[in-house]
């Protein structure tokens, strides 16, 4: 279930938005501020707005904007959109439009949200995963993957899984993977340096929507689980040092790995 | 708003990085504020987003229900378009298409759209519904539409100033053509390619490579292969500025050709172009008649009618010239806003060559109409030169540059003026 920052005044573009994803939570922007202000503050990994939003503004301006300072949250453009408002659109980086006479259309809204809300960061993981465990693990660190924007904890994992936590457990040592503590704890990691590959995210702010504390709580996370501080991690390249060590830090099943080819 | 644009100067994306289709809106830049231009360009953005949906298979394979909704809503806008505009129509025949659901009607649509596109100047737009095409005849091993689609993505990037990537596409269509012996294709592959590395300053390579085809050919075609050579070497020596080689190289293509090889008429105005720039003007003259009477594409027939009213301006002819334009304005009433404003930009360049300044602004105040009512992308700003050309007087640019021709070339002449007789009568 993934967080949807939306702006949408009109009340029929809602109830169309709550149609095609019914699987996800929606916060609802006032304005164009309030969505930026929303998307620094919450875990959002999608954002949906009326281009038309605010009278008197440029919409077009305002996802441009958005965009870079945002350039890994895909935006959904929305509403009655002349062919020079799609040419700018285009320019400004949306992620991709509905257009007004498709907005009845559910499943076509649907299948956009569904772009809109993938998750690069889970492909990513079980890319490198899948050297290492089988799919069984794989599934149930996709399934954490996606419910760590909600702040999920290991009893919430191991409840989703239908297991016990000590199933859970069990479970994670003979698949090859951390402990379930260990695997959200790096799985927290990974996605908030992914966030922090934004410009408009702040370590205090990812920090919040992970669940610590304080901008200090994640920092002294990373160091215990990547080592080192978050600002030089700021890049795709400490991403990517950090999905390296979570791969290490994988006890690893070469029996399972087998099986799953 | 601000009174400036700050999106304008932002550089466009590249396809990949951009939402699906948008390249279609590519044609609308430094004219985004015109509408009819920006409504037909989401117009072709609501279709291509209808053919992309209906191709998706796999895990993307989407409700056959949605599809036909999303068919039906963009019908609907299709419709608003005036009754009779050609675009309404081929743009609806696409979407009905699309609706099939099938990999070849997918294709099929995708092709018929981007050759509307390409005719109404839009080359961005031809070149998204030729890319959509192109990549369902992958996925599908659809070898005929990839074919087409290699040719048409070859031919819109050429015109569109893209050399580099025209080049790919174009071998890959030739090596296809050769693989799949569709000699058809492979004549026009290869003439555009040659055409493609002449302009890009590469007429060896453009040489080498009309030498090296057809290769795989078996001999029984061996004739039609060269002849093919031939015609690709022509269109290569004429846009090179190498006129005589280009005459020599089209006599042996008409040589070896059938007359009813639609590529002869492409050799017959090729030569015709080479022979006004050699001053013979009697021999370019046959050429164009000879296209009006056998060319089976409407478009050829139409080009060497205009250019055969030209051609007398040119030749300070005003009398012929008239005379031509009278049968040209007739053939003018029955066609599309498209073939209208073709065929006044061509009467509004002879009458500026003779001197006919009121009518010349006439024809093609004409043109413009007939352009922006149609929503052609390049016509517009040709005419609008045009236009600024004629209030300077600076018809200079019109007129060609003639180099005397050689015995030789005089003596090709006097052979395609017999072939054009002979062909004319045969019709």
């Amino acid at each position: 279930m993934a967080l949807i920052a939306a702006l949408l005044p009109k009340e029929a573009d809602r109830l169309a938005l709550g149609a095609a994803a019914p699987g996800h939570r929606t916060a609802w922007a006032r304005n164009w501020r309030d969505l930026d202000q929303l998307v620094k503050r919450e875990p959002v990994v999608a954002v949906v707005a009326d281009l038309h939003a605010e009278r008197g503004k440029d919409g077009v301006l305002r996802v441009y904007r958005f965009s870079r300072r945002y350039p890994l949250t895909p935006i959904l453009v929305w509403g009655h959109l002349t062919g020079r408002d799609l040419l700018r659109l285009g320019k400004a980086g949306a992620t991709d439009v509905v257009l007004d006479e498709e907005m009845a259309n559910v499943g076509l809204v649907a299948e956009r949200v569904a772009d809109a809300t993938g998750d690069s960061l889970a492909d990513e993981v079980d890319r490198r995963l899948a050297a290492v465990v089988g799919p069984e693990a794989r599934e149930l660190v996709r399934l954490a993957g996606t419910r760590i924007p909600a702040g999920v904890q290991v009893p919430d994992l191991a409840s989703s899984h239908g297991v016990s936590v000590s199933t859970l457990e069990r479970r994670c040592e003979q698949w090859g993977l951390p402990t379930p503590g260990h695997l959200l704890l790096w799985l927290r990691i990974l996605y908030g340096l992914h966030w922090l590959l934004e410009p408009g995210r702040s370590v205090e702010s990812v920090g919040r929507q992970l669940g610590y504390s304080s901008g200090a709580a994640f920092r002294r996370a990373i160091k215990v689980t990547v080592g080192g501080r978050p600002t030089p991690l700021r890049n795709r390249q400490g991403l990517l040092t950090a999905l390296d060590a979570f791969i290490a830090a994988c006890p690893g099943d070469p029996a399972a790995v087998g099986e799953g080819r | 708003m601000a009174r400036y644009d700050r999106i304008a100067r932002i550089e466009p994306p590249p396809r990949s990085h951009a939402f699906p289709a948008w390249l279609v809106f590519r044609d609308l830049e430094g004219r985004e504020r015109e509408p009819e231009l920006s409504r037909r360009a989401r117009l072709r953005f609501l279709v291509l987003r209808c053919l992309q949906r209906a191709a998706g298979g796999g895990e993307r394979r989407p409700e056959p229900d949605s599809v036909a909704q999303q068919v039906a809503a963009a019908q609907h806008r299709v419709a608003d378009l005036p009754a009779g505009d050609r675009e309404r129509e081929a743009l609806s025949r696409c979407l009905d298409r699309a609706s099939a659901l099938t990999p070849v009607a997918i294709a099929d649509a995708a092709l018929t759209g981007g050759a509307g596109c390409e005719r109404n100047g839009h080359g961005h737009a031809a070149e998204e519904f030729h890319l959509t095409a192109l990549q369902v005849a992958e996925t599908h091993d659809l070898r005929e539409q990839r074919l087409v689609a290699l040719l048409s993505l070859g031919r819109v990037c050429g015109a569109r100033g893209d050399p580099g990537r025209a080049r790919t596409y174009l071998e890959s269509a030739v090596a296809l053509a050769e693989a799949e012996r569709d000699l058809g294709v492979l004549g026009d592959a290869l003439r555009e390619l040659a055409v493609t590395l002449a302009g890009a300053g590469d007429p060896e390579g453009g040489r080498s490579v009309a030498a090296a085809a057809g290769g795989g050919i078996p001999k029984a075609y061996q004739d039609r292969v060269d002849g093919l050579r031939a015609a690709a070497v022509c269109a290569l020596e004429v846009a090179a500025g190498r006129l005589e080689a280009g005459l020599q190289a089209g006599w042996r293509a008409v040589e070896l050709l059938s007359f009813r090889d639609p590529l002869v008429s492409r050799v017959l105005l090729d030569v015709a172009s080479a022979f006004r720039r050699l001053g013979l003007r009697e021999a370019a003259e046959s050429c164009y008649r000879a296209v009006t009477r056998s060319a089976a594409r409407e478009e050829l027939r139409r080009a060497a009618r205009i250019e055969y009213a030209v051609v007398a301006a040119e030749a300070g002819d005003p009398a012929a010239f008239r005379e031509r334009r009278k049968t040209l304005l007739e053939a003018a009433a029955s066609e599309d806003g498209h073939g209208a404003a073709t065929i006044q930009i061509g009467l509004g360049r002879g009458a500026m060559l003779i001197d006919d300044l009121d009518d010349a602004r006439s024809h093609l105040r004409l043109a413009l109409a007939a352009a922006r009512g149609a929503g052609l992308g390049d016509a517009v700003p040709v005419i609008e030169e045009l236009l600024s050309d004629l209030e300077r007087r600076a018809d200079r640019a019109l007129r060609v540059v003639v180099t005397p021709a050689t015995d030789g070339a005089r003596s090709i002449a006097a052979r395609f003026a017999s072939v054009g007789r002979e062909q004319v009568a045969s019709v």
